[in-house]
């Protein structure tokens, strides 16, 4: 079977594995974006709390 | 199609590279603001990095804010305060759309990715267009700003980012990011369709919604600086602190909740207003059906996102009486407190828009008949919530209308006026505004599951508890007890309301599984729900500017409270009309440049017919 | 095009709706405080009261929350000579005045001193007050000012007024307060410093003093991890040292640095002296 230009021929597990990386960059980026943000809002350097 | 091959190296390197790109990216970010609070404030980076003519000297004490006298304020001919107030709102209103219309966005194409339904992808692509096109304007108008504040108050902004310092240049390096990666979001929706590539393309909305939250709450810091500073000396100005102490003031985290709630309402009911215009202006029912599709996402969005704001704005005010009691009664007994009496008509008008707007979009389905009933008691709720909202507690009265009272309150209304009752009306108008909602999306169904009985008289015993908790906890708590500030009540309130929000979502899901689905004929309502459409974004505008005006104003008579004082000649809290007419001209004039936005977003898409043979221009233009 | 019109005749209707319902409230203009020359020699105790009354309800901003909406006491209402005198009675008065002109003045300057039962900040226990100190920003009332309003409350139930004409000779001028601004806060550059900048040495042994009133500082080290000797500083209120009163006061002028530049210094004060 010819495959095209590029494509290496990859064993069926690795290619589901492979198929679905997209996933699990979206995912990724989602938990570090989480991260981030409570870095950022929370936690924000150590401040503790500001009352009067 | 195997994007692969596409590919200029080896599959591998290309992961790799994107990886490493994406990685980059996220941590930038994280690098600069690390940097920026390494290299902190405090006496060591002042002595350290003090100009190079000048001398290290151990006594060099920390830079108060100045002083200025009324003569030191520049004067251009007009009002500054004007000038300024006009800018900033309308860059306001611009960035509010800007960030949040990637996120329901998102949110969109989420939907439409795991439903596998095209026409969700196809609207999440055409609200982006119209966001667009906004982007430019709030960048117009954050130049604008920014050169007006340097113009005409120059002492305010000399302090100001002597206190923010580096701040204001990650908020640059953001507006780098943000721009790039719009433009690669929409401009590459189609290059980044399918599979994978579509997973690629969810990831730079959500880096997209990322950078432009992050661009929110940093500038969120300068408005809470201004009026609860924090990080600094109270009695001189001096800085004493790092940038976070400065940063996180007690007011920076309310408002980022309430401005990240807010905008998306305002967002969603923006797009709302496009589909509205849209859908007037459609020739053929398909299109038709397209655009009232459309306008009822927005409108979900928009009262979706509008149901918490009242907690966020609570919390807020809470905040607000925490930091300094004199402010939070200026704000809402003392001289702005009429102005939360004109919030109760804006709100009403917008719960009563949306609510009038699922009412009508009832008649797209047969399956409403058996719910019109309830209607006119929703309607009842709600305008004797506003009723109540809206009645004063304190009107000034002639002595002779003392006399005829007999006291300073009247007798029956006058408990009307004070905190508990407004939220019991508040409580209950959502509380019902939900029940609307939740009878619309019954509309179109039959349900089947065998326990619906059941199922149905647990949502309505719900719906008469939480009735009855939100209005015995407000009297019993706002009448029965003697402290002023009735904050024991509202606990039970908002539990109450979200109780039957939740609820309501939970056994509705769980009683359509296996129902059968009624013809739902988009396109079939009636041209006054678009109406309703348009009454959203107008209230939703117009309430933004009021809002914005009372933080502002809260500050009264200075720049920085109880730091900087305002000596310009504008230093006083204006007139009601003064405040009216300056929110009337920001909403005009938001609505002439959406228009503008609008025009562009169709202008776009339009494709002249090219001319025949003769010259003549053929009959009609066709949109693409 | 009629589309158009129509959606912005509507819209437009809306907004002058919108704006109508500002023209049709009452209006109310909020001038800024001016500041003003007093012409301290010129002064009669009559004109010293009505200054007073004036900066009651004006600069004082007192109305906004001394009146009958329960916020705060309603001084206008009962005889404040009097039951200044019965509050400084009180079990529960924590501050140093012996009279009511006294406590009047300590009642703006130092609100904690006595809360009045049921107005106190919520959680507190009515020990911590919610009103501003007047003499500090936003309100900063001079010593002039505060004085007149005093004479003003002692006057306006026909008591006794207690306060004495301000005298011209070096006196400060309605701004007073604002021109002797205090001194731009200088960093301390080691802990030595800031322990002498915040006066730690008043109530504790340390660095070569020595002070019975609070726990001994030079063995701390040992005593306490570093966690609690920095929540000591921040929030002295909340452990107290067993035998010992609770009277160590907040630093808020203590910056980050200072404060770990302090912790860091007693967290290594074992018992290695005398």
């Amino acid at each position: 079977m010819a495959l095209e230009h590029g494509v290496r021929e990859r064993s069926p597990t690795s290619t589901q594995a492979r198929s679905n990386w997209g996933a699990k960059l979206f995912f990724a980026i989602l938990f570090a974006v989480l991260v981030f943000f409570w870095w950022l809002l929370i936690y924000s350097g150590g401040v503790t709390g500001h009352h009067g | 199609m195997n994007w692969l091959a596409y590919c200029p190296v080896p599959s591998t390197w290309c992961r790799a590279l994107i990886a490493v790109l994406v990685v980059a990216i996220g941590l930038s970010a994280g690098e600069f603001v690390t940097d920026a609070s390494a290299a902190s404030h405090g006496a060591e980076q002042q002595i350290a990095s003090v100009g190079s003519d000048e001398v290290t000297d151990e006594s060099t004490s920390l830079r108060p804010a100045a002083r200025p006298k009324r003569s030191d304020y520049p004067s251009i001919g007009v009002s500054s305060r004007g000038v300024v107030w006009a800018i900033a709102q309308l860059h306001l209103f611009f960035g509010a759309l800007v960030l949040a219309v990637p996120i329901f966005v998102l949110v969109i194409e989420l939907i439409g990715f795991k439903t596998n339904d095209d026409r969700y992808d196809d609207m999440a692509h055409e609200f982006m267009k119209v966001s667009l096109t906004a982007y430019a304007i709030t960048a117009l108008f954050g130049g604008a700003l920014a050169l007006s504040l340097f113009l005409l108050y120059p002492d305010f902004m000399i302090y100001m980012t002597r206190v923010f310092e580096s701040q204001l240049l990650i908020y640059a390096v953001l507006f780098f990011l943000e721009s790039m990666l719009l433009y690669i979001y929409y401009y590459g929706w189609n290059a980044l369709r399918y599979g994978n590539r579509k997973w690629v393309h969810l990831t730079l909305g959500l880096l997209l919604n990322a950078v432009g939250t992050t661009l929110l709450v940093v500038a969120n810091s300068w408005s809470t600086f201004m009026m609860a500073p924090s990080g600094v000396d109270p009695a001189t100005g001096a800085v004493t602190g790092n940038i976070w102490e400065i940063m996180k003031g007690p007011l920076w985290n309310p408002l980022n909740l309430h401005r990240f709630l807010a905008n998306i309402a305002f967002g969603g009911a923006v797009v709302g207003a496009y589909a509205a215009f849209k859908f007037l202006a459609a020739q053929t029912p398909a299109e038709k059906a397209h655009y009232d599709w459309m306008g009822y996402t927005s409108n979900f969005t928009a009262i979706l996102a509008f149901l918490p704001l009242p907690f966020a704005g609570y919390w807020m005010m809470a905040e607000v009486y925490a930091y300094s009691q004199q402010m939070g009664i200026l704000a809402m007994g003392g001289i702005l407190a009429w102005l939360f009496v004109i919030q109760a008509v804006l709100i009403c008008t917008i719960l009563l828009a949306g609510n009038y707007y699922l009412w009508t979009g009832m008649a797209r389905t047969e399956g409403s008949a058996r719910y019109r009933w309830l209607i006119k008691y929703i309607a009842v709720v709600l305008v004797v919530g506003f009723l109540v909202w809206v009645t004063p507690h304190n009107v000034i009265y002639s002595a002779s209308e003392i006399a005829r009272l007999g006291g300073g309150n009247h007798p029956v209304l006058g408990p009307l006026g004070i905190m508990p009752a407004k939220n019991i009306a508040v409580f209950l108008m959502l509380i019902f505004t939900f029940l609307s909602f939740q009878l619309y999306r019954r509309a179109d169904k039959v349900i089947t599951v065998s326990w619906q009985h059941w199922g149905n008289t647990l949502m309505i015993a719900i719906y008469i508890v939480a009735s009855a908790n939100v209005i015995f906890a407000g009297v019993y708590y706002g009448y029965f007890t003697n402290t002023v500030y009735k904050v024991g009540s509202s606990v039970i309130q908002v539990g109450s309301t979200a109780v039957v929000i939740v609820s309501g979502v939970v056994i509705d899901t769980l009683m359509f599984k296996g129902a059968k689905t009624l013809r739902v004929s988009w396109g079939k309502v009636p041209d006054r729900a678009q109406y309703a459409l348009f009454a959203l974004p107008v209230a939703f505008t117009w309430l933004m500017a009021l809002m914005g005006y009372i933080r502002s104003s809260v500050r009264t008579h200075w720049h920085v409270y109880a730091v900087m004082k305002d000596n310009s000649p504008d230093n006083f809290i204006p007139t009601l009309q003064t405040v009216g007419n300056m929110v009337t001209l920001v909403t005009l004039l938001f609505l002439i440049f959406l228009l503008f936005i609008f025009w562009i977003a169709n202008l776009s898409g339009t494709k002249q017919v090219p001319l025949a043979t003769d010259g003549k221009p053929a009959p009609a233009e066709s949109a693409a | 095009m009629i589309v158009l019109t129509k959606i912005l005749a509507f819209s437009v209707a809306l907004i002058l709706i919108f704006a109508g319902v500002t023209y049709v409230l009452p209006q109310m203009k909020g001038e800024a405080p001016e500041e003003k020359e007093v012409d301290v020699g010129a002064l009669t105790m009559d004109s010293f009261t009505a200054m007073g009354e004036e900066l009651y309800g004006g600069k004082g901003t007192c109305t906004l929350c001394h009146n009958k909406l329960g916020r705060a006491p309603d001084l206008l209402a009962f005889d404040v000579a009097k039951v200044a005198l019965e509050r400084i009675a009180d079990s529960r008065y924590q501050g140093e005045v012996k009279d009511a002109e006294g406590y009047l003045r300590e009642s703006m300057v130092r609100p904690s001193m006595y809360v009045v039962e049921g107005f106190g900040k919520k959680g507190s226990n009515d020990t911590e007050s919610p009103m501003p100190a007047i003499d500090k920003p936003p309100i900063q009332l001079s010593d002039v000012e505060i004085s007149a309003v005093i004479a003003y409350l002692q006057n306006k139930d026909g008591n006794p007024v207690t306060v004495a004409l301000p005298v011209k000779a070096g006196a400060p001028t309605a701004q007073g307060k604002d021109e002797r601004r205090p001194a731009n806060p200088v960093l301390a550059k080691s802990p030595q410093d800031a322990i002498v900048k915040f006066g730690c040495a008043a109530c504790h042994s340390i660095l070569e003093t020595e002070s019975p009133i609070g726990p001994n500082l030079n063995d701390v080290g040992e005593r306490l991890s570093i966690g609690q000797i920095r929540q000591s500083i921040i929030a002295p209120k909340a452990v107290i040292a067993e035998g010992y009163p609770p009277i160590m006061p907040d630093f808020p002028a203590m910056t980050i640095t200072e404060l770990e530049m302090i912790v860091r210094f007693l967290a290594a004060q074992t018992d290695t002296q005398s």
